[in-house]
């Protein structure tokens, strides 16, 4: 489905924020060795792709507050590096071949090399912030470090969550704890957070980025859901990560707890024999029956649903958070933003 | 390291002669949800999340409050209330705010001791007044953002079994009307770290508008399970939409049956 036509704003708005950041994030990549096995690869993941979210929300949320672009550009840049990092140790973690239609990192160059690459984008990200101390001054570049500790801090742990579901083979989980995982790992480091930051180095540290809290939650939350959907139903040229590799990983997405809540008694016991087995041991065929015992139980449906009342509960918040605020591209493309998240192919 | 094996892809399970592989993606498994997705308007969205209550936004908005309790709110709020304490240590307020997020346990501790402490020392309470201002101006912090927290407490211990009923009144001395609006709370959490679920907690009426100068009574109703250990139970509540209008839930079960 072609999104572009509808949300052509917001992609030009987007794009050239991602322009802006990625002018900061070269500067940052040392020219020494060793570059093969290291510097020369930090790149490979901004440049490959991506929507840039995380910076675009944050250099938006600036302006829209009355700011200056220019002086949350390094704040954008670091959010992006971690961004990156993330996504490279995540890759491993999960066991993912493809990411934005090419190797993984450690796929191509090996586990060892790529999680180095994931701790040098995060050892990256400090420069930005430390240099925050020119532009912003003290207090507001401690208070932006206070912001990414916190967020960097509740992402591992909602990693740790996830990760232990599948490690512990967990089957006893419900809606709540799907929407509080996803609030650790993704909604504080992909919405609220960048929101936050914006709007404090916008107004010099005035304003009070509370007001974000619920209106970048359940944007990330409809945003994870609809990730976690085009996982299953989006096209993997256009997706970029192989299609169905979440219920091969046995990634507890919100279409899978609601199987796993809804099935009858030995669809139950064979989805948890399913994920009992260790990756290499199970089948295309095992694969898609709990695909097709999705569709039999309308989890995806209901996923669908949740993703958008979440959308819908977030443009509420839009209202509150933003209000007051003169109209501007940049609030328009945040309100927008909403509805592109989640109406996204890919 | 043991050099990890390789993970075989859906596409690579196509590749091999294998009739377990035939239409190896998910997506053949003859299920109507590929295709285009409905493209609802922005309004069309926020009419529908607007007109039924959504059980997954208000699940999302009490684990919310709960993280932020737990974390860096309860930490900011608490470094006023304890300035005093640490003041001698350092003079510089922006060193303590670290000093709180690293000992965050410690923090909420302390509320809930504060908290258990003054619930003894209270009789009854037959209600409580939540006075708030409506329509702050973004950027600016609202006169009701920066008084403490009420806290609500039922005026004498509940048995396990038993619902638990206090009265709140919400007021609105702003020069505005309010939008229509909904209180929802956070499970409640015992010091031992029992806990009542969200849903035990019903309020009534469920929805509230008030004009200017008007005042409403809010019932909240807890039913507690049968199987709640004896303690003081605490949740955050909070109104949609008003983000300045909060307040702690403090129920006390007794152990006696």
């Amino acid at each position: 489905m072609a999104t572009a036509s509808r949300f052509r704003a917001v992609e030009r708005l987007l794009g050239r924020y991602l322009k802006l950041t990625h002018g900061v994030l070269d500067t940052l990549v040392p020219r020494r060795e060793p570059r093969r096995h290291l510097w020369d690869l930090v790149p490979l993941y901004h440049r490959r792709g991506g929507k840039g979210f995380r910076p675009g929300l944050c250099l938006a949320t600036c302006r829209a507050v009355g700011g200056d672009t220019r002086s949350a550009l390094l704040s954008a840049a670091a959010l992006e590096l971690l961004h990156n990092a993330f996504l490279v140790h995540d890759d491993i973690e999960d066991g993912s071949e493809q990411r934005r239609g090419q190797p993984t990192m450690h796929a191509a160059h090996g586990l060892g090399i790529a999680v180095n690459v994931g701790d040098a984008m995060q050892v990256l990200s400090l420069r930005p912030l430390m240099d925050n101390l020119y532009t912003l001054g003290p207090a507001l570049t401690h208070r932006i470090f206070q912001e990414v500790e916190h967020m960097v801090h509740e992402s591992v742990e909602g990693q740790a969550m996830e990760l232990g579901w599948v490690r512990d083979n967990s089957f006893d989980l419900n809606e709540s704890s799907y929407l509080r995982m996803t609030l650790k790992k993704t909604c504080w480091y992909t919405c609220i957070h960048p929101c936050r930051i914006g709007a404090l180095i916008g107004t010099n540290g005035r304003f009070e980025p509370d007001v974000f809290n619920r209106f970048g939650y359940y944007m990330g939350a409809a945003f994870q859901i609809q990730d976690d959907i085009l996982n299953l139903v989006g096209e993997e040229s256009r997706y970029g990560k192989e299609i169905g590799g979440d219920i091969w990983e046995g990634k507890r997405t919100l279409m899978l707890i609601h199987a796993m809540n809804h099935a009858k008694a030995t669809d139950r016991e064979r989805l948890r024999r399913f994920l009992a087995r260790a990756r290499a041991r199970r089948t295309a065929r095992d694969v898609r029956w709990v695909y097709s015992l999705m569709g039999k139980l309308k989890s995806i449906d209901h996923a669908r649903s949740a993703s958008r009342q979440l959308a819908g509960a977030a443009l509420r918040e839009f209202q509150v958070a933003f209000r007051g605020l003169p109209q501007s591209p940049e609030k328009t493309m945040i309100e927008q933003i909403i509805l592109y998240m989640i109406e996204r192919d890919l | 390291m043991a050099k990890p094996r390789a993970q075989r892809t859906p596409s690579q399970h196509r590749a091999r002669n294998d009739p377990d592989a035939r239409g190896a993606s998910p997506a053949d498994a003859g299920t109507p949800e590929r295709g285009p997705i409905d493209a609802p308007s922005t309004a069309e969205i926020a009419r529908g999340f607007g007109q039924r209550t959504s059980v997954v936004v208000q699940q999302a908005a009490s684990i919310l409050e709960e993280e932020l309790a737990a974390g860096i709110v309860a930490a900011r709020q608490m470094a006023d209330k304890f300035m005093g304490t640490r003041s001698a240590q350092s003079s510089n307020p922006e060193d303590l705010l670290p000093r709180f997020r690293k000992d965050a346990h410690e923090v909420v501790d302390m509320l809930i001791d504060v908290l258990t402490a003054g619930t003894r020392s209270v009789g009854k309470i037959a209600q409580r007044v939540v006075r708030f201002r409506v329509g702050p101006i973004a950027g600016k912090k609202s006169p009701a953002a920066a008084e403490s927290v009420p806290v609500l407490s039922t005026p004498a211990p509940v048995t396990a079994g038993e619902a638990a009923r206090l009265e709140m009144s919400v007021e609105n001395d702003g020069a505005e009307p309010t939008e229509q609006f909904e209180f929802h709370s956070s499970d409640l959490v015992s010091e031992t770290g029992h806990r009542i679920a969200a849903s035990r907690v019903t309020f009534h009426p469920e929805s509230v508008i008030l004009e200017p100068g008007q005042r409403a009574k809010v019932t909240i109703a807890v039913n507690v399970p049968d199987s709640s250990p004896a303690g003081a139970y605490t949740a955050v509540l909070q109104a949609t939409k008003m983000g300045q209008l909060r307040a702690m839930l403090v129920v006390r079960v007794s152990g006696d049956k």
